[in-house]
């Protein structure tokens, strides 16, 4: 199915995916720079490790479940968790964005399902698949979630 | 508007480098032509040829000790026996400050990881390289060196579809005996790098956050699944550290020694309360929030 040598190969998995796995790893490290280099190491392995995939959707989820793991590698080796939110971080919170600014500001392990679930629009079963936890723990992560969110989720 | 939509429009306004395809695209074009040299850098006649000059030109300088011939007292008093890893330990510059030897090795019956030596970044050689340059290692840091070898003596490395491991799954942590095994200390491989010579893949690590730690319990456990699951091991109310079921590779689990002196209690206190360590009673408690 894939052809990893070819320049086309790489300019149209680069395109196809690299947005939805910057946005992963923002909610994850909540800072651009940061985001960038967690997937571009994804796309890295992905060309080193060359995997097989069955379809699309598998590759994608392959990709986005690297770049959440280097994502949480990268804000685990710089010690950074307990940050708050900052301007100085290559995005500006603003009031127009306080939707945003409160699923960031959820602890890391609801504001990642959170994304998967609203952004990417994943179910429970896919998400699970992803970040590698059993369904029901996705499913009570996403409950819990919720509930920090309840006034937002109210609009 | 729905709090989907709002956030799907808000996460939308961020933005990110203008030229970050191009970059990534540039880099993993880079790594593909590293791959293919690598592959036909199995065997380099020309390096051999070259060492075997520089043995027999120092075997004729009067009183001059090879750096690739162990001296037959440093060897008693060091218990030096670093065969396998002469490429990468220049032993002219070896001495018992700057390198122990560890030399535990782990199989599984298709692969063999030895934990062979713990060495400062001053007696390192040249060995590692990054895009063709050799990397600088630190003499004021501490590595450690492993080396993985196949038991059927076929080449360690593959690539894309090949049988054999492929570099950026592998990876080491460190473990602090009482604390959990996630979050813990990260060796760091990246810069120091792997290169893989007959057959033999050779591994340094940059353990220094480990020494603030020297006079506790110490382990590290050894994956090739670091882009699959990073958590490999758990430790459970007796402080032992075991490979989680289901992890399906190479469960290499070695306990090592640092120079106590070198513990900093003040920093490493720190270095935990920055990276969350937790006891098992911590670990155990997260969990079940977490369900």
């Amino acid at each position: 199915m894939n052809s990893f040598g070819t320049d086309e190969y790489i300019e149209e998995t680069v395109k196809q995916y690299s947005s939805s796995m910057l946005k992963a790893a923002f909610s994850i490290l909540r800072n651009t720079h940061d985001a960038e280099d967690a997937v571009q190491e994804a796309f890295v392995k992905l060309i080193t490790k060359q995997p097989t995939f069955h379809d699309e959707n598998h590759e994608k989820a392959w990709l986005l479940r690297v770049t959440i793991n280097n994502a949480k590698n990268i804000r685990r080796l710089s010690g950074r968790e307990s940050e708050e939110l900052h301007e100085n971080q290559g995005f500006v919170y603003t009031e127009e964005t306080d939707v945003l600014n409160e699923v960031l500001s959820l602890p890391e392990k609801y504001r990642v399902v959170i994304h998967l679930y609203y952004y990417e629009g994943y179910s429970i079963k896919e998400i699970a698949e992803i970040i590698q936890k059993p369904a029901a723990t996705v499913g009570t992560l996403l409950s819990r979630g919720r509930a920090m969110l309840k006034t937002f989720l109210k609009g | 508007m729905t709090f989907e939509e709002k956030l799907k429009t808000q996460t939308d306004q961020i933005t990110f480098s203008e030229n970050f395809q191009c970059v990534t695209c540039k880099k993993m074009r880079q790594v593909l032509t590293q791959k293919e040299e690598h592959s036909m850098k199995k065997f380099n006649p020309v390096k051999l040829i070259v060492i075997a000059a520089v043995i027999a030109a120092l075997a004729l300088t009067a009183g001059a000790v090879s750096q690739f011939v162990i001296p037959h007292q440093l060897v008693e008093d060091m218990a030096l026996e670093l065969d396998s890893v002469k490429t990468v330990i220049d032993t002219g510059k070896a001495d018992k400050d700057t390198v122990s030897t560890v030399q535990k090795s782990y199989s599984n019956g298709e692969y063999t990881v030895t934990f062979e030596a713990i060495a400062n970044g001053s007696c390192l050689r040249k060995v590692f390289t990054e895009n063709e340059k050799p990397i600088e290692t630190k003499a004021e840091e501490t590595y450690a060196i492993f080396t993985v070898k196949r038991n059927d003596g076929k080449q360690v490395l593959g690539f894309g579809q090949e049988e054999g491991l492929h570099l950026s799954d592998i990876g080491y942590i460190i473990l602090v005996k009482g604390y959990a095994a996630n979050p813990c200390i990260f060796a760091d491989c990246y810069g120091i790098g792997e290169y893989e010579e007959n057959n033999v893949l050779y591994v340094a690590c940059n353990i220094t956050d480990a020494n603030l730690f020297a006079d506790k319990e110490l382990y590290i456990a050894f994956t090739n699944e670091m882009v699959i699951n990073y958590d490999i091991l758990r430790m459970d109310k007796n402080n032992e550290y075991h490979y989680v079921d289901g992890y399906d590779g190479i469960p290499a689990l070695f306990d090592f020694d640092l120079d106590d002196s070198k513990a900093d209690h003040e920093k490493a206190e720190q270095y935990k309360a920055e990276h969350s360590f937790m006891t098992y009673e911590e670990f155990e408690k997260a969990l079940a929030e977490e369900d």
